[in-house]
């Protein structure tokens, strides 16, 4: 390697680890190298910024039937026999082109985890999502599947008569997505977001609240943290909108808070463990989230 | 600083949210040939393929060949092992190479094409998109190996160690090939400067 090789490496990593700007990484070098170097800086970054292609939805289908074709159903039965007739592929394609066409199927919408089209439900989500095209509607759309969750688990405790946290696991995750996708925004939207986002958690956090209330003991360790999490989730996104100049819907409903040093999983005063990496992540994304949080 | 934050939360999420625990967990269920999670693979991993593609292998075959890769990986993912998206790649690589000896014709010739198309085409465009066509035309007329490293270090951001892997060469290659591919891309660019004065 000679010495314009190396240069250009070490400027190039100098910029990617350090985020250095072109002057910044050239000022150690002499003029004569620096002419050199600096057009191929500028180039790798114009290479760095060029446009994403936009994905066709026509192209997806082909691999989203693959997909269903490989999925291991629940019920074997069944798969057995579309397998033996070899009519799977062509099924899958039906399924999938059916479920992008007439976007919700009531009888897969009411499904639940264990139930033969729930997994074909989660599938019909992701490709509604890898069709979404912009970030307010990603995350937007994550609200939706979060408040889907939710909803799936109060159906399962009535049903079932037993609490999934994987349900209420990804009702969070769900919402922590659509939170990050916010960040990325411009002003305005991100303002829409947040704001969804606020009435979500409020809405999260009562749901839950009612479900411990009729939950056995044992139920009640399963539900705690969830409940710690939204009850931290509803102090944040207050501190967020506040910091926006906006009202937060905690503010409107009175009954946010009042019960919620009794529910929390919180002890001495302190978020738990679950609660800390959440006001992190928070943290991350809008610094004002975490102002006061630790007086729990 | 507010930026920087908002950037490292978003940016630890990779493409499209999937961190390096969440990215794990994924993959062992997409292994066990679980549907959620080779969805889940597709709709993080398919925009960063389809961007390979369409620098590298051109705009018209992009789509196409996106779509062979991922049926590839859901056929092979109970498989996989070691690092995934060198091995991602690789079947992306492995794809175009395919495809190059199917149709037994240089990807040059036909893309020469496309580049007196999208010549014509950017006088209505505006600036910004001008100067991505002309640099996406200066890329096809690279030959196949600088163009695929620019692809893969500028256009994709990995890194040499991983370039390496992917291409099969040592790292070391890779620093001397990227000095020289930067440099007749240039030289392509200021050439067809010329030619448009």
């Amino acid at each position: 390697m000679n010495d314009l090789e190396k240069i250009l490496e070490s400027c190039i990593e100098k910029r990617r680890k350090a985020g250095l700007s072109i002057e910044e990484v050239l000022k150690d070098h002499t003029q004569e190298q620096a002419e050199e170097i600096r057009p191929l800086l500028e180039l790798s970054e114009e290479l760095g910024s060029l446009p994403d292609p936009v994905p066709s939805p026509g192209a997806t289908f082909k691999i989203m039937a693959e997909i269903v074709s490989t999925e291991k159903s629940n019920s074997k039965h069944a798969w057995r026999f579309l397998q033996a007739k070899g009519m799977l592929r062509l099924a899958a394609s039906f399924v999938v082109i059916l479920f992008l066409g007439l976007g919700s199927v009531y009888a897969s919408s009411q499904t639940l985890p264990g139930d033969l089209l729930y997994p074909l439900k989660k599938l019909t989500e992701k490709v509604r999502f890898f069709l979404t095209a912009n970030d307010k509607n990603k995350a937007e759309l994550r609200l939706v599947f979060s408040d889907k969750r939710l909803a799936e688990a109060i159906r399962k405790h009535q049903q079932d008569k037993e609490i999934d946290p994987e349900l209420l696991e990804e009702m969070l995750n769900e919402a922590k997505k659509a939170l990050l996708y916010s960040s990325k925004l411009d002003a305005e939207d991100k303002k829409d977001v947040v704001s969804l986002l606020d009435r979500t958690t409020l809405h999260q956090r009562n749901e839950i609240e009612d479900l411990y209330k009729k939950a056995s003991p044992n139920e009640q360790k399963i539900l705690s943290p969830y409940l710690c999490v939204c009850n931290h989730r509803c102090k944040m996104m207050k501190n967020i909108l506040t910091d926006m100049n906006l009202k937060s819907a905690s503010d409107i409903q009175d009954s946010c808070m009042p019960e919620s040093s009794i529910l929390c999983g919180c002890k001495e005063g302190k978020p738990c463990k679950k609660s800390r990496a959440e006001v992190n992540i928070w943290k991350d994304a809008y610094p004002s989230a975490s102002k006061n949080i630790d007086e729990h | 600083m507010i930026d920087r934050n908002i950037f490292k939360a978003v940016s630890s999420l990779g493409v499209e949210g999937l961190d390096n625990i969440d990215l794990n967990v994924t993959l062992n269920k997409a292994r066990a040939l679980d549907a959620s999670a080779m969805a889940e693979l597709c709709e993080n991993y398919y925009p960063r393929i389809l961007k390979y593609m369409y620098y590298h292998a051109g705009a018209d075959k992009a789509e196409d060949l996106t779509g062979e890769v991922f049926l590839k990986v859901m056929r092979s993912i109970d498989k996989q092992t070691g690092n995934f998206e060198a091995w991602l790649y690789k079947i992306a690589r492995n794809t175009i190479i395919d495809k190059a000896r199917y149709t037994k014709a240089r990807p040059e010739v036909e893309l020469d094409l496309d580049v007196q198309e999208q010549t014509a085409d950017r006088k209505d465009s505006n600036q910004k998109m001008t100067s991505a066509l002309d640099i996406q035309s200066a890329l096809r007329l690279l030959n196949e190996e600088q163009r695929e490293l620019l692809t893969l270090k500028f256009i994709q951001g990995l890194n040499n160690a991983e370039i390496a892997e992917i291409m099969e060469k040592q790292a070391g290659a890779i620093r001397a090939m990227q000095f020289r591919a930067l440099s007749s891309l240039r030289k392509l660019l200021k050439k067809e400067g010329k030619e448009d004065e």
